[in-house]
């Protein structure tokens, strides 16, 4: 007979020890997937540590484990113990480093590492897509386009992001002042994300809007490049640093004033990840709903002249007024699970506007399976998630479900599309 | 060791790739419970009644050792495959397969979570009512196993209560349904509930049925804190004397109430050396009464403070202390053991005394919580098992804790069960007689002996 050991602590690389609870299991949406103890928080944090210290040579089930991680911080979150087991993972996959270069490995590596940081040739490449993209029709709510079934299969079900014709950065100067009647009380810079600067620019441009109405002169980086996450998510640490280092300088010529974030993985990225390497511009990132409460307007907003698509599409031609409110759910996303002050900053300022009526969605807190890479590296478990969480907004009654990250809408109005739902979804920051 | 490549061959062929595991990974993942580890020479993930019997029946006939498995969250080693061979795991069978108003039960298969059968039968207006720690993920099948309870045990009893039938596959692979669907049944011997609390020892349980009840019309919460445990053991004593049945009676010492203190922020009031967290529920013309006798009584024996909690979100801030106390400890702590042991409801106040002396003479860093309106204690011992002297002080306070206890007239487990980390000391609570009848339902069951083996020594 071997011997049987007691659990030790396995803390070798410092921070708190797992202690093998497996209260983890019950929020992990690729256990709950799966089934199978090795897909489990509880498993990889004890793998990645049995291959950090030599115990266990990393075989494809060991790569396999630590790439179906969503990294969603569900995990960290629920830790009695304070684990951070999310960390602990992508630590892991980050120590794989390129791993195995099969074709669609050098894809993403390309995509993650070379099209993502550098604006130019992504620019380009979106341009092209936003010509190719009309020969496939446009989604009701405006944010999504159909893919034929033949390339919906090859994609993952996926619909393509309705990208738009100009970015940001061309519709809007570096420098945007308050209007003239405003008095000036303050700068604030502006990190748009990928996707709300080059692909989908309604919520950064309302968010520009609401922000110089109040006072505030934006500053807009026109050398800022991607926050790193999806090369950092795929395990590419060479290319997150270098965007980590670009966008510290980008933004350290802007003084020290506060950078806000309209995406809840670019908050995550530059607040945490960035911080973890000691990066100066971490302190100063704000999610831009809390900046927005903590700097509110005296009075409540009225309803906005153009309403976004995606409400334009659901209320079918009805104004949105206090007798007959738009009914709207906040999705909170996975990244913004350890910041709770940001779906509480979101719904305080929704809250305030008489013709919004707040409703919850059902199971507070789920995945959705879009954030950060996660439908990309887990289409089966991202569907899954993605058709539980249309089928809670549709339960809930909303009229629209917003999410402060274009992963998580473009994946709901993905799934609401496909069950036929009535809502739709759309960036917090376009009903803000 | 790996298991002969023509099993292994015979057990693809039964579970699917899939089902049938052997890589190193999949091999370290289903070694560990929260007590011990060891690794097996693989993993069987049936989907089927039809599968686990298949399973079964060629591991009887190769004497491959099978350790039934569900989520692995046992406290006392009783998944973990220490002799290697097969680890047989529930998971993928976790359906809800009925919830019958009508008849007031549920068909659960055995891998399904205990919380998720709780949702199901709240949904429909019922309540099971069993409630251990971990419900929200260990597996009914490993509740029925450990016979589990939780803090409502009290009132409402514990897994075995609520057993009213079960689909067993014993190791020659026959498939055995036990109880059936009555409320009352007295034909034959109760083979359900000698099952529940075996272990794993006796069979492979496959599908659970359970009784349901109404769900409680209301729910009153008070948390009062007293001088030291002795005088809150004394008020649960008194609560029980005067017929009150409280569904929670939780008793936290000061250790346990300093620590939350210091992690959260949560306060405590001067002079406190212990709290009791106290819930009565049922219907609602009855509670505020309760509550009002619970209240003078606390004061009769000086409480230094009460709370009451008058709405939902007053309720969460009150069980904060108790639910927040348990993680805020281990956070403190390289290790954390939480110790099991249940006394007469009249001798509580005496053992948490015993665990106190008994902590100081061996020098051990011991918090006590108890759900004590059934008299189960949980010593918690946090240390360090790095450090030769700690890890001794530990042992110690352990073996001499279990001692006393069985001395006193307790049990050394009241809900944890058994698995490696008492077996030494069941036979000194139970005495030759019944371990003889024990192994004897052991070769009845399982003649060759492969059923979960290294537990109970046959």
């Amino acid at each position: 007979m071997s011997s049987c050991g007691l659990i030790k602590n396995k803390g070798a690389s410092g921070g708190p020890s797992c202690e093998y609870c497996g209260r983890c299991l019950s929020v992990c949406p690729s256990y709950r997937h799966s089934l199978v103890e090795t897909m489990s928080p509880r498993a990889r944090i004890d793998l990645a540590r049995a291959v950090e210290s030599g115990e266990l040579a990393p075989g494809p089930r060991y790569r396999q484990s630590i790439k179906a991680c969503m990294q969603c911080l569900a995990c960290t979150e629920i830790c009695g113990k304070g684990v951070d087991g999310a960390q602990i993972i992508l630590d892991a996959r980050l120590a794989e480093g390129d791993g195995e270069l099969t074709f669609w490995r050098r894809v993403e590596k390309f995509v993650t590492t070379r099209l993502l940081l550098d604006r130019k040739l992504l620019g380009r490449f979106l341009r092209l897509g936003s010509l190719f993209q009309r020969l496939f029709p446009r989604d009701k709510g405006g944010s999504i386009r159909h893919l034929p079934d033949a390339f919906c299969a090859l994609s993952g079900k996926r619909s393509l992001p309705d990208m738009a014709p100009h970015t940001l950065f061309d519709l809007l100067p570096e420098r945007i002042m308050p209007p003239d009647e405003v008095t000036q009380c303050g700068e604030v810079a502006l990190f748009t994300g990928c996707f709300s600067g080059l692909v989908s620019v309604q919520a950064a441009l309302h968010l520009v809007e609401e922000l110089t109405a109040r006072g505030y002169t934006v500053f807009l980086p026109r050398e800022q490049t991607c926050c790193g996450a999806p090369a950092q998510l795929s395990g590419f640490g060479e290319a997150f640093r270098k965007a980590q280092a670009r966008n510290a300088d980008v933004f350290a010529a802007c003084g020290d004033m506060p950078v806000l974030t309209l995406c809840a993985t670019c908050h995550r990225t530059l607040s945490r990840e960035y911080r973890a390497e000691g990066s100066a511009l971490s302190p100063r990132i704000v999610d831009a709903a809390v900046f927005l409460r903590e700097h509110d307007r005296a009075a409540p907003s009225p309803a906005p002249a153009a309403l976004p698509a995606a409400v334009q599409a659901v209320r079918e031609g009805r104004p949105v007024t206090a007798e007959d409110p738009l009914l709207v759910a906040v999705h909170d996303p996975c990244h913004f699970r350890l910041d709770p002050q940001a779906g509480r900053a979101l719904r305080s300022q929704l809250a305030a506007k008489p013709w919004i009526r707040l409703v919850e969605l059902p199971e507070p807190g789920s995945c959705c399976g879009g954030g950060g890479i996660s439908s990309l590296k887990n289409p089966a478990i991202a569907d899954k998630l993605g058709e539980a969480r249309a089928r809670a907004a549709m339960q809930c009654g909303a009229d629209i479900v917003v999410a402060e990250c274009p992963g998580c809408v473009l994946q709901l109005n993905n799934h609401l599309r496909r069950l036929k739902a009535r809502a739709r979804a759309c960036h917090a920051m376009e009903l803000v | 060791m790996a298991l002969p490549a023509s099993i292994a061959e015979q057990l693809r062929a039964i579970l699917g790739p899939e089902g049938f595991l052997d890589a190193p990974e999949d091999l370290r993942a289903f070694a560990y419970d929260l007590f011990a580890n060891h690794q097996p020479d693989a993993v069987a993930l049936p989907e089927s009644v039809e599968q686990v019997s298949a399973v079964m029946r060629l591991c009887n006939q190769n004497k491959i050792p099978v350790y039934p498995r569900g989520s692995g969250t046992s406290l006392a080693g009783s998944p973990v495959p220490v002799l290697g061979g097969l680890v047989l795991c529930s998971s993928r069978m976790n359906k809800v397969l009925e919830v019958s108003v009508t008849d007031r039960l549920a068909r659960v298969q055995s891998g399904c979570v205990t919380g998720d059968l709780q949702k199901a039968a709240a949904a429909q207006g019922l309540m099971y009512p069993p409630n251990p720690t971990s419900m929200l993920y260990s597996t009914i099948g490993g509740n029925v196993s450990t016979n589990a309870g939780g803090a409502s045990g009290a009132k409402y009893g514990v897994t075995r209560d609520y057993l009213l039938g079960l689909t067993a596959i014993l190791p020659n692979g026959d498939v055995v349904k036990m109880g059936n669907r009555c409320q009352k049944d007295v034909t034959g011997f109760d083979l359900p509930r000698l099952i529940c609390g075996s272990e794993g020892l006796l069979a492979f349980i496959a599908e659970v049925t359970v009784k349901l009840i109404p769900l409680p019309e209301g729910i009153r919460t008070a948390l009062a804190y007293f001088s030291d445990v002795t005088e809150a053991g004394s008020v649960v004593t008194d609560i029980v004397s005067h017929r009150i049945l409280p569904c929670t009676l939780e008793l936290m010492d000061r250790v346990f109430l300093n620590t939350v203190a210091e992690v959260y922020g949560v306060p405590c009031p001067e002079g406190a050396g212990a709290a009791l967290l106290i819930e009565v529920d049922g219907p609602d013309m009855v509670l505020d009464g309760q509550m009002e006798t619970i209240e003078r009584i606390c004061r009769e024996h000086r409480a230094v403070g009460i709370q009451l909690a008058r709405s939902e979100e007053e309720r969460d801030v009150l069980w904060k202390a108790r639910r927040g106390g348990t993680a805020a400890l281990v956070r403190k702590a390289d290790m954390l053991v939480t110790l099991d042991y249940a006394v007469p409801i009249s001798l509580l106040p005496r053992a948490l005394g015993m665990m106190e002396a008994l902590a100081a003479e061996h020098g051990c860093n011991v918090v006590t919580i108890a759900h004590a309106a059934d008299g189960n204690l949980h010593p918690m011992v946090l240390y360090s098992p790095s450090d030769p002297a700690q890890d001794a002080a530990f042992r110690a306070f352990a073996d001499a804790s279990a001692r006393a206890i069985v001395e006193l007239g307790g049990t050394v487990s009241g809900e944890h069960g058994i698995g490696l980390e008492k077996k030494e000391y069941m036979p000194l609570q139970l005495g030759d007689e019944q371990m003889r009848i024990m192994r004897g339902i052991c070769r009845l069951f399982d003649p060759y002996g492969i059923m979960n083996p290294g537990k109970l020594e046959r």
